[in-house]
């Protein structure tokens, strides 16, 4: 049989698809819709528990590793927004909207300022800012339209702490998003959250996608392809994006912690103005590791990583991604008077652990199991930058 | 759009909304779930897990238009894991062999059918995404988690595992026919 007969054979080899479900699966099936009144679904879209939101995100890994989009802390109130509207933008977007990386790699010039533009039926998306420091890109979104008040990222929260999405086609809100760099497509692994005003957006991407591809250029030419509800053309932006970092600081401090037959190693370590970059090389599939480590319904570890400084702040994580035998983890940075930092790996504690629902304290944050033993304590050299 | 919007009611909550976007996906799911496990009654559980794990997590589904790959993406793990926890249980080697009486009636389905049965798990899992879910390569990396060239790598294999075994098959056949 050639392969051309045998790919035909597989093709039309399993093509009965049963018009319906078999009784015992029927039955049961009802039965669990009929239980989804009892089962609280967690509005971890608030922001009071965009913590909790992070950590349920890594129950369904997966997801995080395919590149669903995150949409992050960047939610603004209308009434905010509407003050903002009245002033004009004096600072950028990174720096009003931005994470604590984005509002320094502003402070430090490290943003470069770009304005390429595309315009249709006179609503106009601009990129004003562009930041690349080797390890995150940070891209700004401006609109520009009369008479359009919309969200421009489909959602914003209320002084009450809920979330409202525009209704489904409103005008102006962002539709498709595509990045491509330098003509080939980036995939979905980018991150969005809103920006200074109901008019910006900020997307946020790592440079590595993982182990099987290979990182960004420290040049290269980013191609956003954008539809817009209500506009049928697309935008199409071309921006030149540029390493404007010349100083991160990269140590390779091999750090190998292990307990429960769970080994974690610290590969690399990269500081710099706007984030602190840490890779994990993870041993962790030995039949013997507790079930506190694994996610529910998976072998894969299921550890999470605070990090403080030597002042015992804790560092935001801005993003993460994994698989079964790397992490590779990108928080806020450290200040440059810091001479070590700490990282704390943990566990969640559950609920209900077979549901995957977290146990949380009375502020509403997930209960965390600091895993003593796999904690690191990593000084940095002087005068680091 | 009329998914994503429906997912977004049921990230609000909307309890409706969410049975009705598992019961567009329900026999989809079912074959995938029923070529990776075969019986029912394990078919029957991975289903119970899956539906409640994306029901509990569905806001932290950030994409509405993944829901299904995402959905997918959950229903293969919990397969895995199911087969898993049966490999670790002395099996009966009756049920293991079993097949369900459909597959019997044209043979040589049931020949190519038995090979694909007998493929090593990483390999049957891409197969029966490509073949019998009709995914793009694409998208199977995504559900698998690994890499494009994974899945050309662990779908040429199978070919050529699959092409040697009908090799194989034939020459019995020819054997065992009279002259």
């Amino acid at each position: 049989m050639s392969p051309f007969n045998l790919d035909m054979e597989l093709k039309k080899g399993n093509r009965e698809v049963p018009q319906q479900l078999p009784d015992l699966i029927r039955i049961r099936q009802d039965e669990i819709y009929a239980s989804l009144d009892d089962i609280p679904l967690h509005n971890v879209m608030k922001t009071g528990k965009q913590k909790a939101m992070r950590s349920m995100l890594l129950v369904i890994s997966a997801a995080v590793i395919m590149g669903i989009c995150v949409i992050g802390s960047g939610f603004i109130s209308p009434a905010m927004a509407d003050s903002l509207k009245q002033i004009p933008l004096v600072s950028g977007i990174f720096k009003l909207a931005g994470d604590l990386g984005l509002k320094a790699a502003e402070e430090k010039g490290l943003v470069t300022k770009v304005n390429h533009s595309d315009t249709h039926d006179g609503v106009t998306l601009s990129v004003p800012q562009v930041m690349y420091d080797g390890n995150r890109v940070s891209i700004a979104i401006q609109r520009e339209a009369q008479g359009i008040t919309s969200y421009l990222i489909g959602s914003y929260v209320t002084p009450e702490d809920i979330v409202i999405f525009e209704p489904e086609g409103t005008k102006g809100t962002l539709k498709d998003t595509n990045i491509s760099i330098d003509g080939k497509t980036y995939g979905s692994g980018f991150y969005m959250k809103g920006g200074a005003d109901h008019n910006s957006v900020i997307i946020d991407f790592l440079s590595n996608k993982g182990p099987d591809y290979s990182p960004l250029p420290s040049e290269f030419e980013l191609t956003l392809e954008i539809t817009l509800e209500g506009i049928n053309t697309p935008y199409i932006i071309n921006i030149p994006v540029k390493n404007t970092l010349k100083n991160s600081i990269v140590l390779t401090p091999d750090v190998t912690k292990s307990h429960d037959y769970v080994t974690i190693t610290l590969k690399k370590v990269e500081l710099s103005p706007v984030a602190t970059r840490l890779a994990f090389v993870l041993e962790g599939t030995s039949r013997k590791i507790p079930e506190k480590y694994k996610y529910v319904g998976s072998s894969m570890l299921s550890l999470s990583y605070d990090v403080f400084d030597d002042q015992g702040r804790e560092l935001k994580e801005l993003s993460s991604q994994g698989g079964y035998a790397y992490k590779d983890l990108l928080y806020e940075p450290l200040n440059t008077t810091s001479t070590f930092f700490t990282i704390k790996p943990y566990t969640h504690v559950y609920k209900d652990k077979k549901a995957g629902e977290f146990l949380f304290d009375m502020d509403g944050w997930p209960i965390k199991d600091y895993v003593k033993e796999l904690e690191m304590k990593i000084h940095i050299p002087e005068d680091p930058y | 759009m009329q998914m994503e919007l429906e997912v977004k009611k049921a990230q609000h909550g909307d309890k409706e909304a969410f049975i009705r976007l598992f019961r567009s996906i329900e026999l989809e799911l079912y074959g995938l779930a029923k070529s990776i496990l075969k019986r029912d009654e394990d078919c029957a559980d991975v289903f119970q897990e899956t539906t409640l794990k994306a029901y509990k997590a569905l806001t932290t589904l950030k994409e509405p238009k993944f829901f299904k790959t995402w959905v997918i993406r959950i229903l293969i793990n919990e397969c895995n894991q199911l087969l898993r926890k049966q490999e670790l249980t002395v099996a009966d080697p009756q049920e293991v062999s079993y097949l369900p009486p459909r597959y019997f009636e044209n043979y040589d389905k049931v020949d190519l059918q038995v090979a694909v049965d007998h493929l090593d798990e990483s390999l049957r899992v891409v197969i029966t995404l490509f073949y019998y879910q009709d995914m793009p390569i694409k998208q199977i990396s995504s559900v698998l988690d690994i890499s494009e060239g994974a899945v050309k790598t662990r779908l040429h294999r199978a070919r050529g595992i699959l092409a040697a075994w009908y090799q194989n098959s034939l020459e019995r056949k020819m054997i065992c026919e009279p002259i």
